[in-house]
C-alpha cells in the first residue's frame, strides 16, 4: 500500500519534470521516456496526453476585436491617468495650504509665549534649540519658489556657522557635531536647489554660495586649531563639503560665462566675542592647518 | 508585440502603469491578452463571451492596478485571479457550475483559411469536450498549465494551493483526460 503511494508520488514528480521540459522545448517525449525507463509504461500515456493538449493552438479572438478593445482600454487609461494627476495636484495644493495654516497657528502660539524670541539666541546644546530649527523650517514653508528657499538655506548655513563659532568660543563641545552636520546639509540643499532656479537669478545665488563657502572655510580652519582632536574629523569633513560647494559654484559660473559678480546680499557674519580666537590666529589659520598636516 | 527581457522589465512596466501611464498599460495588454483570452475561452467555451470577459478583466486591472503590491505575489497571479473571479461571477449569474458545451460558435474565432479553421475547430472541439468532462479543479489545472504559461508556483498562488498539490492535481487531471480521450471514461465529475 505504502509502496504504491510512494511510486505514485515519484511518478507525480517525474511527470511534472517531464512536462516542464516539454513545455520549455528542452526535451521531446522520447527523450523524457528514455530518462526514466522504469516508469515508461505509466509515463507514456500521460505525456502523450500532455503533448496533445499542448499541440492544440491557443484560441485567438478576432484581430479586429483585439485592436478595438485595446483602443477602448487605452482611452479609459488615459482619462483615468489625467484625472489621477489632477487629483494628486489638488491634494498637494490642499496639503500645502494646510501646512501653511498650521504654521501660522504655531507661530501665533509660540510668539505669544515668548519662547520663539528666547530660542533665537539658543545654541545646539540648549533645550530651546529644536524650537529655533523648527521656526527656520516654518520660514521655508512660506518661501514660494526655489530662489527664496535657496536664500533661506544660505541664511541657515550662516546661522549654523555663527553657532559653531559661539560654541568654540564658549569652549562647548556638546552640540558642535549637530551644528556642523546641519550646516553641511544646508550647503548641500542649496547646491541641489540652484539647478532649478531660473538663469537670471541663479548667478546671484551662485555668488552667495561662493561668499558663504569662502567665509566658512576661513572660520572652520580657525576653529579646527582650537578644538580637541576628537572633534577635528567632523570639522575637516565640513571644510571638504564647503570646498566642494565652492568649486561647484565656481564651475557653474564659468560655464555660464558670468564674470562680473553682483553686489553680495548676505550680511557679513556678526563679530563674535571670541576670547580664544585672535584675529592673528584667523589670519594664519590656513597655514597652521597646512603646517599641522605636514 | 511587447517583449520582456527580464522580470525587472515587467516590474518597470507595472510600476509605470500604476501611476497612470497608459502606454505601459497597453504593453501589459499586449503581453497578457492572448493568455487571458485562452484561459477564459476554455472556461466558458464561447468566443464572444470570452472576448467580453477578457475586456472586463483588463478594465478591472486598470481600476485596481494602483493598489497592486509586489508583496511576494507575481503580477500574473494577480491578473489571473481577477480573471478567475470574473469567470466565477459569470457562472454565478447564469447559475451554472460547469463549462458550456462547445458549439458551432467556434467558427467565429478568426478569419483564416477554411481548411485551417476546420482543423482548429476539430482540435478545439475535441479538447474542449474532453476538458469539460473533468472536475472543476482538473479543468483549472489543465487550462492554467497549458494555455497560460504560468509556473507551478504561480498556479498554486492563483488557486490557493501548495505546489505539491498542484503537481498531484496535474497528474490526476492528465490521467483522467487520457481516459476520456481514449473513450474509457465518460465523465470524471461523476466519479468524484
Amino acid at each position: 500500500m505504502n509502496e504504491n503511494k510512494n511510486k505514485t508520488m515519484i511518478l507525480t514528480e517525474i511527470l511534472d519534470q517531464c512536462i516542464e521540459l516539454l513545455l520549455s522545448g528542452k526535451e521531446n517525449m522520447e527523450g523524457c521516456l528514455a530518462r526514466y525507463p522504469e516508469f515508461k509504461e505509466e509515463l507514456e500515456p500521460l505525456l502523450r496526453t500532455a503533448a496533445f493538449v499542448r499541440a492544440v493552438p491557443l484560441p485567438t479572438p478576432s484581430s479586429t476585436f483585439k485592436i478595438t478593445a485595446r483602443q477602448r482600454l487605452l482611452k479609459t487609461a488615459e482619462t483615468r491617468g489625467r484625472s489621477r494627476m489632477a487629483f494628486v495636484e489638488r491634494v498637494t495644493s490642499v496639503r500645502d495650504i494646510l501646512m501653511r495654516v498650521t504654521a501660522v497657528i504655531l507661530i501665533v502660539i509660540l510668539v505669544g509665549s515668548g519662547a520663539v524670541a528666547a530660542s533665537a539666541r539658543s545654541l545646539p546644546d540648549s533645550p530651546l534649540y529644536p524650537l529655533k530649527i523648527a521656526m527656520e523650517r516654518v520660514q521655508l514653508v512660506f518661501a514660494f519658489d526655489d530662489y527664496s528657499k535657496a536664500q533661506l538655506h544660505l541664511k541657515f548655513a550662516e546661522n549654523r556657522l555663527n553657532e559653531i563659532m559661539l560654541l568654540v568660543a564658549g569652549d562647548k563641545g556638546e552640540g558642535l557635531n549637530t551644528a556642523l552636520s546641519e550646516m553641511n546639509d544646508e550647503v548641500e540643499k542649496v547646491q541641489v536647489m540652484v539647478e532649478t532656479i531660473p538663469d537670471d537669478r541663479k548667478r546671484e545665488i551662485l555668488y552667495q554660495i561662493l561668499e558663504l563657502t569662502e567665509h566658512q572655510q576661513q572660520v572652520l580652519q580657525t576653529v579646527w586649531t582650537k578644538v580637541p582632536d576628537p572633534a577635528k574629523g567632523a570639522i575637516q569633513r565640513a571644510i571638504e563639503v564647503s570646498r566642494k560647494g565652492h568649486e561647484q559654484a565656481e564651475s557653474a559660473l564659468k560655464k555660464g560665462r558670468i564674470i562680473t559678480p553682483p553686489k553680495p546680499k548676505i550680511p557679513k557674519v556678526p563679530k563674535v566675542p571670541d576670547k580664544s580666537i585672535s584675529p592673528q590666529d584667523q589670519g594664519t589659520s590656513t597655514n597652521k592647518i597646512r603646517g599641522s598636516k605636514e | 508585440m511587447t517583449s520582456l527581457k527580464t522580470a525587472q522589465d515587467l516590474k518597470d512596466i507595472v510600476e509605470r502603469a500604476k501611476v497612470g501611464d497608459s502606454e505601459a498599460f497597453g504593453m501589459l495588454y499586449d503581453i497578457y491578452f492572448d493568455r487571458v483570452y485562452g484561459y477564459i475561452y476554455y472556461k466558458v467555451g464561447d468566443p464572444t463571451e470570452a472576448e467580453d470577459l477578457t475586456e472586463r478583466v483588463f478594465l478591472k486591472v486598470l481600476e485596481a492596478i494602483d493598489k497592486f503590491s509586489w508583496k511576494g505575489v507575481p503580477f500574473s497571479t494577480w491578473l489571473f485571479k481577477i480573471a478567475r473571479n470574473l469567470i466565477i461571477d459569470y457562472y454565478r449569474a447564469r447559475s451554472r457550475s460547469t463549462m458550456i458545451p462547445v458549439s458551432d460558435r467556434i467558427q467565429t474565432i478568426d478569419r483564416e483559411d477554411p481548411e485551417e479553421i476546420a482543423i482548429k475547430k476539430f482540435s478545439y472541439e475535441k479538447l474542449y469536450a474532453a476538458i469539460s468532462r473533468l472536475t472543476e479543479e482538473q479543468q483549472e489545472i489543465i487550462v492554467l498549465k497549458f494555455f497560460t504559461n504560468l509556473s507551478n508556483a504561480e498556479i498554486a498562488r492563483t488557486l490557493n494551493k501548495t505546489e505539491g498539490a498542484i503537481k498531484a492535481l496535474q497528474h490526476r487531471a492528465l490521467r483522467s483526460l487520457y481516459r476520456i480521450l481514449k473513450g474509457e471514461s465518460n465523465d470524471e465529475r461523476e466519479q468524484e
